[in-house]
């Protein structure tokens, strides 16, 4: 428990990075979490190659680990070939989080983040 | 250390557990868990129609454990048709009794406090049959707004076929006044059916349904000290010799004769409903909690829940950053206390809680409806049972007061 509200994430959720609504762009997805109601929308460009995410915002609404998941994502996502987003699973979020292992009960609050912004790319029109 | 925790092993197994998410599943003494394995070991052969020794032991205990249970009810023994919980029983009334006795552009009434299981097969039902669903309002306080349903009572008329309405919510707590709404429809000699979702009253409270006077019961085993896999719909036995209520659930065991083109159903209205091979373990298990809760005595369990909800109204009350859902006069209120902790989410309340070995619930409760309308992303829920003690809740606030240590 203790290592779950270490300094880091408390921090990411309280500050998060790239919150807002990214203007001029369709490419809008919003997320629910349905074991609690927790939401999280995310916009974001790409280039006109559609091989790279230019830019990425998103706002939300829930716990602590989707919050500062979503936050630890957005800046990993920004700059990052859409092929190598398309990869990223359970484990890097881990990672970004500084977290060993994430209790079953969790792990769509870690998830809803990634959801929304995998699904975008995936359907990209392309 | 309240003396009835010493009947359920799981707090021998994990000594430091404050276990206060009994709305979701209670946890089961050890005369429930023994009589399943009893029957495993002892009983096991499959029931009915059996020659054999076993079969017929097995068939006994069946059928004496849905005596007990129907008892335990105050219902008659054709009166209960078993299922796997209170979800399955709703949507057995939609399916056995709705879907053959309502048409198009009828009306079944729901309350915005229910949960998802008194929802969706309505909605499901709507868009198969086109019958229209409305919700009864409820008051700031989370008590039943009967003017509201007075007024749709009285505006639908006949069109109003069934009122479907959770005996106490297990978001709010609320106990709602079933003899108020039953004296409404009268008032307004309405013909509407009247069915209740009792997952969360039968724990807590004695229900006696011939009492009662409603049409429909619903309940789950496991949330009142039972096994998981077991609950009921009680049905008013008119409605079951009628045949206004029918089976959902078709094959073996239902069944009187079965030719290639025709099938006649089991005159005996106990066995109707029974479709393919029972849960004799679970059914024995339910059984056994209902003859522990007996033995309690129901009007102790209630004084006892009584005042642990008074008790945590009052602890919880006194905390600055802890808002109370619901009502906040225990006498409407039975089962749990739901809050919002202030600028921090209900999983991470949960989690807090978690570390300090206080099992709660957080989330919406299957009731999204009811959280959308307040504008809650999220709440907690304590919940409580017969082993739970004013200690329990003493833990419960002790914990909470961490939070602020965490999350400044």
């Amino acid at each position: 428990m203790s290592e779950l509200f270490q300094e880091i994430i408390l921090d990411e959720a309280k500050h998060p990075a790239n919150y807002g609504t990214l203007q001029g762009t369709d490419l809008k997805q919003v997320q629910y979490n349905p074991s609690c109601g927790d939401t999280i929308q995310v916009t974001l460009k790409v280039n006109d190659e559609k091989e790279i995410v230019e830019n990425l915002k998103w706002t939300g609404e829930g716990c602590t680990i989707s919050m500062a998941t979503m936050s630890l994502l957005s800046k990993e996502v920004i700059g990052k070939k859409i092929d190598d987003v398309l990869k990223i699973d359970q484990q890097v979020l881990l990672d970004l989080l500084d977290l060993e292992t994430i209790t079953p009960g969790r792990i769509k609050c870690m998830m809803i983040g990634l959801r929304a912004v995998q699904d975008l790319l995936a359907n990209l029109p392309r | 250390m309240n003396s009835y925790k010493t009947d359920f092993p799981i707090f021998k197994n994990h000594p430091q557990l404050i276990y206060l998410d009994n709305a979701a599943t209670s946890q089961k003494p050890q005369s429930v868990i023994d009589s399943i394995s009893d029957y495993y070991e002892n009983s096991c052969a499959n029931v009915h129609r059996g020659v054999h020794h076993l079969s017929d032991t097995s068939t006994s205990i069946f059928e004496n454990s849905k005596k007990t249970i129907a008892n335990f009810f105050g219902a008659k023994n054709k009166e209960l048709i078993l299922t796997r919980n209170a979800t399955e029983a709703l949507n057995g009334l939609a399916y056995g009794w709705a879907q053959h006795n309502l048409k198009k552009d009828d009306l079944i009434l729901i309350s915005i406090m229910e949960h998802h299981a008194n929802i969706v097969p309505w909605q499901q039902l709507s868009k198969s049959l086109g019958v229209k669903l409305g919700f009864i309002a409820i008051n700031k306080e989370g008590l039943l707004n009967l003017n509201d349903l007075e007024e749709k009572i009285e505006l639908h008329g006949e069109k109003l076929k069934l009122i479907s309405i959770a005996h106490v919510s297990n978001t709010l707590g609320t106990v709602n006044p079933i003899e108020k709404i039953i004296e409404l429809v009268k008032k307004h000699k309405s013909n509407c059916k009247i069915s209740l979702d009792g997952a969360q009253s039968a724990p807590h409270m004695k229900v006696n349904f011939a009492q009662l006077d409603v049409d429909f019961y619903a309940f789950s085993g496991h949330k009142m000290l039972g096994p998981m896999g077991v609950g009921g719909l009680i049905v008013k036995s008119e409605l079951l010799q009628s045949g206004e209520m029918s089976p959902w659930l078709f094959g073996g065991g239902m069944i009187e004769s079965v030719y290639q083109d025709k099938t006649k159903f089991n005159e005996d209205l106990s066995e109707r409903f029974i479709a393919g091979t029972p849960d004799v373990a679970s059914v024995a298990g339910l059984a056994a909690a209902c003859q522990y809760l007996q033995k309690i005595g129901m009007d102790k369990v209630e004084k006892h829940d009584r005042e642990l909800v008074q008790y945590a109204l009052e602890e919880l009350g006194k905390l600055d950053d802890v808002k109370i859902i619901g009502p906040l006069d225990p006498q409407y209120r039975l089962g749990s206390v739901t809050f919002i902790y202030q600028g921090v989410h209900a999983h991470d309340v949960a989690q807090v809680l978690d570390g300090e070995n206080v099992a709660v619930r957080s989330g919406h409760h299957c009731t999204m409806p009811l959280h959308v309308e307040n504008k809650w992303i999220a709440t907690v829920r304590a919940s409580f049972s017969v082993y739970n003690d004013k200690k329990d809740i003493d833990q419960l606030v002790n914990a909470i007061k961490k939070i602020k240590t965490i999350f400044k």
